[in-house]
């Protein structure tokens, strides 16, 4: 990268003459927001930018790294001072006293009168009667209209100042670390986000916290516990985001307003029921699955030898992860949805766009099989493999190829091979028309030109597929190298069978032909 | 000058540098807060941008046209071009965020620092130097007396390359 700079840096000084026309006439336009750097010569790559831009860029450092600017040139002497972002962190630090002679220094120094955002991560030192401090930088912050205030704790050892909690200028609000305390007055009245992470809530504490932020638009929660159910009732609450990681026993969720959801976690630890989410528009759920059975937890399509053991043990678990869904999807029916699981066989459900994220499996490939085709009103499906397995491509280095079975031949409508990392195929099948893509993504050693390459090729070939048509993608998208086995591809086409054949027959048939 | 029209859209003609002609609908601009006010209040329909290269206004329109076409269904595809977007050497990078700045497309000129910011984050004083190519105005005294201003900022390992 050096040399490429280095070259550049030849070209650049003939590229200057041309552009100077029309760096003057910007200069000239900008002059009034204050150049002062009139001494630096056009070859600075900067000097074109006007100060305000500069403080702008600035502002979007961490602190440390704006306050070094002052030592660039006498341009840059000063205009750290008029940063309007503060971003404090600590891990920089080994010692913490070296810490808040910073934090005390920058803010000093600072000459901003309205600030937009203010962060303290205090996760990696201590100090004890640091209190004082925290109190007047955090107040150093109201004072100026904070607008978006981060605050890490990760020991849980300093208290928010109280003067916080009234604060009518926050709009965005990031806790980690934060302990709810029911004695608190709080009243965000412009607050439109919170995102709370790692939090202990009850269920009153959860109405009460709700009520304080009247104006709340999207509530993002993760790794917290204890409250059973979550009504929102705000009509202005409209994103809810649910990281079930960390756990939640079971969780009723009742929002009429709600347009968007986004949940994702462990099934061991979510069992979260909709109650009524009926204005959803969007809906994206994300499931990690794991096998509990056997020895430890192995996820679904890890294990190849251990295949019949997973076969014979997961059921039940299974089982009780379509109830999930099931009652999920009832919910959330006529609702233009997108969901992405991972894992297992699916109920009926009635969406317009799926995205499904999972290995791709026998276990898995039933599931996919019936899901398809209890989709009447599905418009957009998208596949994204992600597996262990190799593709056909294995066989022949850095080939692409889908096989097709002899009774399908015959529908073939054309066949599109891009490169030797690319192909599609298109097939007509009753009413639908489909198209299959099957790519090898570039391994993880491979020049960053060569991926790039290979992902504006397929969302190339994506966009050329019209909207009325359905779409399979398929292929090894995990940058991966290694063992290979043959599969991927050969489900999918399995998969296009099944839509109007025996599902389990050609499955097989298609299966043996592989050895998988 | 009366603004061309074709059926219900209006039509409005940007004029790069190089006097380049782009012809575009009126709609796309209005993410310009300059161009609106221009377009709002004067009803022109051609606008001169001549501080503007025009393979950086190409750009610009690419934005544009991508934003408009913005839903919640295509966020990550638009969340890729965006990054795509700003993948380029820093010349061309800092060239649009100064076009940007000027024509005033508030989300934009955010993304463009921001990826300027993401260049030196992290990098010491004298590899900052190098990637903006700025010579230092200062004698080598001054520069330790100002580094003893704020010693903290100075703490730590720095990441002395350039790229």
């Amino acid at each position: 990268m050096a040399s490429r700079r280095s070259s550049r840096n030849g070209v650049f000084s003939s590229t200057s003459s041309s552009s100077s026309s029309n760096l003057g006439d910007l200069m000239s336009k900008k002059q009034k927001n204050g150049v002062t750097g009139a001494k630096e010569t056009l070859d600075d790559y900067i000097s074109q930018l006007p100060d305000a831009l500069l403080v702008q860029i600035l502002s979007l450092l961490p602190t440390k790294d704006a306050v070094k600017s002052c030592l660039l040139s006498k341009r840059w002497r000063y205009l750290w001072h008029s940063i309007y972002n503060f971003l404090f962190e600590d891990f920089y630090y080994k010692e913490p006293e070296n810490f808040k002679s910073f934090v005390e220094n920058v803010l000093t120094h600072s000459t901003c009168s309205k600030i937009k955002k203010f962060k303290l991560d205090l996760s990696h030192i201590y100090i004890t009667n640091f209190e004082s401090e925290i109190n007047r930088w955090v107040s150093f912050a109201v004072e100026r209209k904070v607008e978006d205030f981060v605050w890490c704790n990760l020991g849980l050892t300093y208290q928010l100042p109280l003067f916080i909690y009234t604060s009518s200028s926050l709009i965005t609000l990031e806790l980690l670390y934060w302990v709810f305390d029911k004695g608190l007055l709080i009243a965000w009245n412009s607050l439109k986000s919170l995102k709370l992470d790692v939090i202990t809530l009850d269920d009153d504490d959860m109405v009460k916290l709700l009520s304080s932020c009247p104006a709340l638009e999207t509530l993002e929660l993760s790794c917290f516990q204890d409250f059973r159910r979550l009504e929102i009732t705000s009509p202005n609450l409209k994103r809810l985001i649910l990281d079930g990681d960390g756990g939640f026993d079971s969780l009723e969720i009742v929002a009429p307003h709600l347009q968007h959801l986004e949940i994702s976690g462990h099934l061991g630890h979510l069992m979260c029921r909709l109650v009524n989410v009926f204005s959803l528009v969007t809906a994206s759920l994300t499931f990690s699955i794991i096998c509990i059975n056997g020895d430890g937890g192995t996820y679904i399509g890890e294990e190849e030898e251990e295949d019949d053991v997973e076969e014979d043990n997961c059921p039940d678990y299974h089982q009780a992860f379509r109830n999930l869904v099931l009652d999920y999807l009832e919910k959330l029916s006529h609702v233009v949805f997108m969901l992405q699981l991972e894992g297992v066989p699916l109920p009926e459900l009635r969406c317009k766009c799926l995205t499904l994220e999972m290995p791709i499996t026998k276990n898995t490939l039933y599931g996919v099989a019936s899901l398809l085709r209890t989709l009447p009103l599905l418009e957009r499906y998208e596949m994204r493999a992600v597996s262990n397995f190799g593709i056909l491509g294995g066989w022949v280095r850095n080939g692409v190829g889908i096989l097709v079975d002899k009774d399908l031949h015959e529908l073939v409508v054309e066949v599109r091979r891009m490169n030797d990392r690319l192909m599609t195929i298109k097939l007509v099948v009753g009413n639908f028309t489909l198209n299959i893509i099957s790519g090898y993504a570039p391994q993880a050693g491979l020049d960053e030109e060569v991926k790039r390459r290979f992902c504006k090729d397929l969302d190339e070939m994506v966009r050329g597929i019209p909207h009325t048509e359905k779409l399979f993608i398929e292929g090894d998208f995990n940058g991966h190298i290694g063992a290979t086995y043959g599969g991927m591809m050969m489900c999918m086409v399995a998969l296009v069978l099944e839509i109007e054949t025996e599902e389990e027959r050609l499955c097989w048939t298609l299966l043996e032909h592989l050895n998988w | 000058m009366a603004s061309s029209t074709t059926g219900e859209k209006k039509i409005l003609t940007l004029k790069g540098g190089d006097n380049e002609e782009f012809i575009l609908e009126e709609s796309l601009v209005l993410q310009s807060e300059l161009l609106k006010n221009m377009v709002k209040e004067e009803r022109v329909s051609s606008i001169p941008l001549p501080s503007i290269k025009s393979k950086t206004l190409v750009k610009i329109i690419e934005y544009l046209k991508k934003h408009a076409e913005l839903t919640p269904s295509n966020k990550e595809e638009f969340k890729n071009f965006e990054k795509e977007f700003v993948n380029v050497v820093l010349e061309e990078l800092l060239d649009i965020t100064v076009a940007v700045n000027y024509l005033k497309i508030n989300g934009l000129l955010e993304f463009c620092c921001q990826a300027v910011a993401d260049r030196i984050k992290d990098k010491s004083v004298e590899a900052v130097r190098k990637i903006f190519r700025i010579e230092s105005d200062f004698t080598p005294e001054e520069e330790s007396e100002f580094r003893k201003e704020t010693p903290e900022a100075f703490e730590g390992d720095l990441d002395d390359t350039t790229n």
